[in-house]
């Protein structure tokens, strides 16, 4: 530092015009809409698919277990948030961490799937999704992690096939409890407002809708989200995760019409997860048949499924070992948040790990090579 | 070490938590509700009414409208499934004859 302090503030002026040079910049490519932000980055090739489901398998030549993760999306949104950006990437860290990595995508839905009801994905695309990976990998068993609405899926799944080959159970910011779920469920929950009057001419809820719905959780949100935007416009990692999570925020998905339907009567107005009996498939389903491993992975700061909403899992399950994890952060956070590889991930790898088939004491590769396992652990 | 926070922010930041909590107030309630309820009508008979003066029009000079390609592309999803269930019949026949 000089006598008077100048160097500072030359060093100042020079990294705020810097800053300003970048924000011209990357606010010019916003602006023309020249940032198109690459998503899903992980290598991945599709191994099956049955209507427009697909099942995904991402290429990991350093597999630890041999039992095989199964992710489960929700039906509302794009399944490649489970896989946004280097470094922010649920599926990134999971095969990095040696796991043999599934992800079913239900695709996008149009007039075909809007007669698809909730047995469609419990019963028959979930079904032979498990079935899929248990050929395909080899495995005996699957480690089944669903997302949001995907949980919901997962466990409808679990309870109405207590023979499947579920050896854990992994929900992520997953409703249970569909009181007090934000103005959007109380809408629906009124019987005097026409469910038939959101579904568009295709049979299913427009996407446009659903994003709205959303936006009703958090009425400033586009306003901060606008404002953070502007104040790290200068930091191209900031605006490479604002540009993946707004693409992503923007692409929601219809919701087929019939399930749609069901999921508002039985999840919703019955709340029959919660209740523990829930009609399905012509029968009666409760969570307690689920018998597996669980982790129930709970957002603190979630404002789509408050805490309230996602905590009785544990409670609701008939596992032995089920157990809570909470973590400091918000929906989408727990999976591109800033701690999201830091700290969330670690602890869900961990007690997956520790719950599931190790492939011996040496790394097997697909290729059938072998390598010291040391190199990942 | 983090920049401090740029005065516009600030202000920002002040009114944000100042309108937030209200704004997420009104949309919690039943009056909210029932405002939601008779746009979701209005949006949907606007829509009816428009396809109906649009398909008359349309039809008054043997063009198609948006309802005959809704229909239509209704009709091929339908033809879909019932392709679908009747191939998974055979299958599961093929299967049982099979076994």
């Amino acid at each position: 530092m000089s006598e008077f302090g100048l160097s500072d503030t030359m060093e100042d002026l020079v990294a705020e015009l810097s800053r300003n040079v970048d924000r011209a910049r990357n606010g010019f490519k916003y602006f023309i809409g020249a940032e198109k932000i690459e998503v899903g980055i992980t290598p991945k090739e599709a191994v099956w698919s049955y209507d427009k489901v697909q099942l995904f398998r991402y290429q990991n030549q350093k597999v630890l277990y041999s039992t095989p993760i199964l992710l489960v999306m929700s039906l509302i949104s794009r399944s490649y948030v489970l896989d946004l950006r280097p470094n922010k990437s649920l599926v990134e860290y999971l095969t990095k961490r040696g796991f043999d990595v599934f992800l079913v995508d239900w695709g996008v839905p149009d007039g075909f799937e809007a007669d698809n009801s909730l047995e469609t994905y419990t019963h028959e695309y979930l079904t032979l999704a498990v079935e899929n990976v248990i050929r395909i990998s080899g495995a005996e068993s699957v480690t089944l992690y669903g997302y949001c609405l995907g949980g919901d899926l997962a466990l409808l799944y679990a309870a109405s096939h207590p023979e499947a080959p579920i050896r854990n159970l992994v929900t992520m910011a997953t409703p249970v409890n569909f009181s007090g779920m934000g103005p959007a469920m109380e809408l629906l929950k009124d019987d005097k407002f026409d469910l038939q009057k959101l579904l568009g001419w295709d049979g299913n809820v427009p996407a446009v809708d659903i994003a709205n719905s959303f936006k009703l959780l958090k009425p400033t949100g586009d306003m901060i989200s606008r404002a953070n935007l502007i104040e790290n416009l200068w930091d191209d990692e900031f605006m490479d995760g604002y540009l993946a999570m707004s693409r992503w925020t923007g692409e929601h998905i219809p919701f087929p019409g019939r399930a749609f339907l069901q999921i508002v009567d039985l999840l919703i107005r019955k709340n029959c997860l919660a209740v523990g009996k829930c009609e399905l498939g012509g029968e009666v389903v409760s969570l307690s048949s689920i018998k597996c491993s669980l982790l129930n992975v709970i957002a603190e700061k979630d404002h789509i499924v408050p805490i309230e909403c996602a905590s009785p899992v544990t409670t609701l399950v008939g596992s032995q070992d089920a157990a809570e994890l909470r973590l400091p952060a918000g929906h989408a956070g727990l999976i591109v948040g800033r701690q999201a590889t830091s700290v969330t991930m670690p602890k869900i790898a961990d007690w997956i790990g520790a719950r599931s088939v190790l492939l011996g004491e040496d790394i097997v590769s697909r290729d059938g090579r072998t390598d010291e396992r040391t190199e990942l652990v | 070490m983090s920049s401090p926070k740029p005065l516009w922010r600030n202000i920002f930041d002040l009114v944000e938590k100042g309108i937030a909590p209200k704004l997420e107030s009104v949309v919690g309630t039943s009056e909210f509700a029932e405002l939601i309820t008779a746009l979701t009508k209005l949006r949907y008979e606007a829509n009816k009414r428009f396809e109906e003066t649009t398909q008359n029009l349309l039809h008054m000079w043997n063009f198609p409208a948006v309802t005959d390609l809704k229909k239509l592309s209704n009709q091929v999803s339908s033809l879909e499934r019932r392709i679908r269930d009747l191939s998974k019949m055979i299958e599961d026949l093929k299967e049982n004859q099979a076994g």
